[in-house]
């Protein structure tokens, strides 16, 4: 089975887009762990495309599909943005103290920490990202 | 929740003066990096004034997201409610607090035994009303007799070069603010560097007091704002003396302030003979609020409150206008909040005058409103 939406590219909707990716995994029996994992990888994912790929250009627009093969789930996200390749790694700032710690490059580590393989694709003028996590 | 909407909750418990914040994160299926920005940002703030952030009910996901993020060192993550509250109350304050509610306001406090300080007039306001100050009435004061005064003042060597100066002004602890009375104000001052005793202030009338605080307290008001007014009769409830002088320290929820536009020396005189503040010259001269402005800027205030006036001389009686128990000139800062820990009054004030922009200084009026804040007391005699 598969779900699919489309939404505005504003951070507003993270909840819509959200609530539509873990109704898709849960459907399938992704368990909560897992699934809360998806959810957060998938929260960045967007939230990088609106801020970097459209960079607060108004009018975009955020493809969402989701697809099951029994022992995968996989999320493919598409926007029009500028090129954008979110699985290059950052390496965050983790032990800095506080008041000095910049923040940056932690979307994308939880990104890659929380699912099982990332994907990217440029095609047709478009950013595709496919995020893939094991059901069980 | 997204993350403006928590950002803009926070935003808004710390403007209201809360400095502890507990967030029961049960809900939350997990914490996006932009989620863990607005916990560090607030975290950042409120370590600045003394407060915290305190997590609890976090899912194993969430607190995996914390650990992932190197965060768990720098947030208290807690099991459960329970777990919080001790933490909290292993943490209060010295016993030798004290604390009393009058007419609603919250007040704790600490007394200490000190002597009382000295109240100095400056100057005379005789010559204010018609604009006829000269060089003969400028009266010269040494920074180090005076680390708190209020009054029009400015600094400078030939009164030439000053006069165009002088101005509304205030120092606290020995730092001067002055904001020439002019059309497009803008504020000067000079902190004065700890043993810098060379330094001198032009007065053309105000007064100035020296001595310890006899009280340090924090005032708070859980459902209403409350005004300078009545804050200052709630002060004469805690201290003793019949004259005080006041160091207020917080964050205005509706200044009303005033200052003169013009500087009231002779040559400026009204060509119409009259008084300036005579309704055909007063909106020439003052500047009067007819609203509140500056929400949310700290504000220091420097002044004196008298309980009974006929108990004290003339020369003292005068410096507060008719029907009016105090007169304080206040400094207005940035807008930031504040640590509002007592023991902490005095860091706090310096904080605030070494690190936080300036805007003007003008004198106080008694509908200016405050939600919370500190105030130092010292108790005066003539």
């Amino acid at each position: 089975m598969n779900q699919q939406g489309v939404f505005p590219a504003v951070t507003e909707i993270l909840p819509d887009i959200a609530e539509l990716v873990t109704a898709a995994a849960r459907s399938c029996g992704m368990i909560d762990a897992h699934v809360a994992q998806l959810e957060l990888a998938v929260d960045e994912a967007c939230t990088n495309i609106i801020q970097y790929a459209y960079a607060g250009r108004d009018g975009g627009k955020i493809e969402i599909l989701c697809e099951d093969d029994r022992e995968d789930f996989l999320v493919a996200i598409r926007d029009n943005g500028v090129p954008f390749d979110q699985t290059q790694p950052t390496e965050p700032d983790l032990d800095s103290p506080i008041e000095e710690r910049q923040i940056g490059g932690l979307g994308r580590f939880f990104m890659r920490k929380c699912v099982d393989d990332l994907t990217y694709l440029r095609e047709n003028d478009h950013n595709v990202l496919i995020l893939r996590k094991r059901i069980r | 929740m997204t993350c403006s909407d928590l950002q803009k909750q926070i935003d808004n418990l710390i403007l209201n003066g809360e400095r502890i914040l507990i967030a029961d994160l049960h809900e939350v299926s997990y914490v996006s990096s932009a989620g863990l920005r607005v916990f560090i940002n607030t975290l950042k703030q409120l370590k600045k004034v003394g407060g915290d952030i305190l997590l609890y009910n976090a899912s194993p996901q969430t607190q995996e997201i914390f650990t992932l993020s190197g965060l768990l060192q720098v947030f208290r993550l807690f099991a459960n409610r329970e777990g919080i509250l001790a933490a909290i109350r292993g943490e209060k304050p010295a016993p030798s607090l004290l604390s009393k509610e009058i007419r609603g306001i919250s007040i704790q406090y600490v007394e200490r035994q000190v002597s009382p300080g000295t109240l100095l007039p400056i100057g005379s306001q005789r010559k204010l009303p018609l604009s006829e100050y000269t060089e003969q009435d400028i009266v010269t004061m040494k920074a180090q007799d005076i680390p708190f005064s209020t009054g029009l003042a400015t600094i400078g060597e030939n009164f030439d070069d000053y006069k165009q100066f002088l101005g509304e002004s205030v120092t606290i602890n020995k730092n001067f603010y002055f904001y020439p009375a002019v059309k497009r104000p803008a504020v000067d001052f000079m902190l004065c560097p700890q043993g810098d005793s060379s330094l001198e202030y032009k007065f053309l009338h105000g007064f100035g007091f020296n001595g310890s605080y006899n009280y340090i307290l924090t005032f708070d008001h859980p459902d209403r704002l409350i005004q300078l007014t009545e804050l200052i009769s709630a002060f004469f409830e805690i201290a003793k003396a019949n004259m005080l002088g006041i160091v207020l320290l917080a964050e205005s929820k509706g200044l009303w302030g005033m200052h003169l536009k013009n500087v009231p020396i002779l040559e400026n005189k009204p060509s119409n003979g009259r008084e300036i503040f005579d309704s055909t010259n007063f909106a020439e001269w003052v500047n009067f609020p007819v609203e509140a402005s500056d929400y949310n800027h700290v504000v220091i205030g420097v002044g004196i409150a008298i309980k009974d006036k006929n108990a004290e001389p003339p020369a003292l009686q005068e410096l507060l206008a008719k029907d009016h128990p105090f007169h304080l000139h206040g400094a207005v800062f940035a807008k930031e909040a504040l640590n509002k820990n007592l023991e902490q009054f005095e860091q706090e004030m310096n904080r605030v005058m070494t690190d936080l922009e300036v805007y003007k200084v003008q004198h106080i009026l008694g509908q200016t409103r405050f939600q919370n804040g500190m105030a130092g007391i010292i108790e005066l005699k003539g």
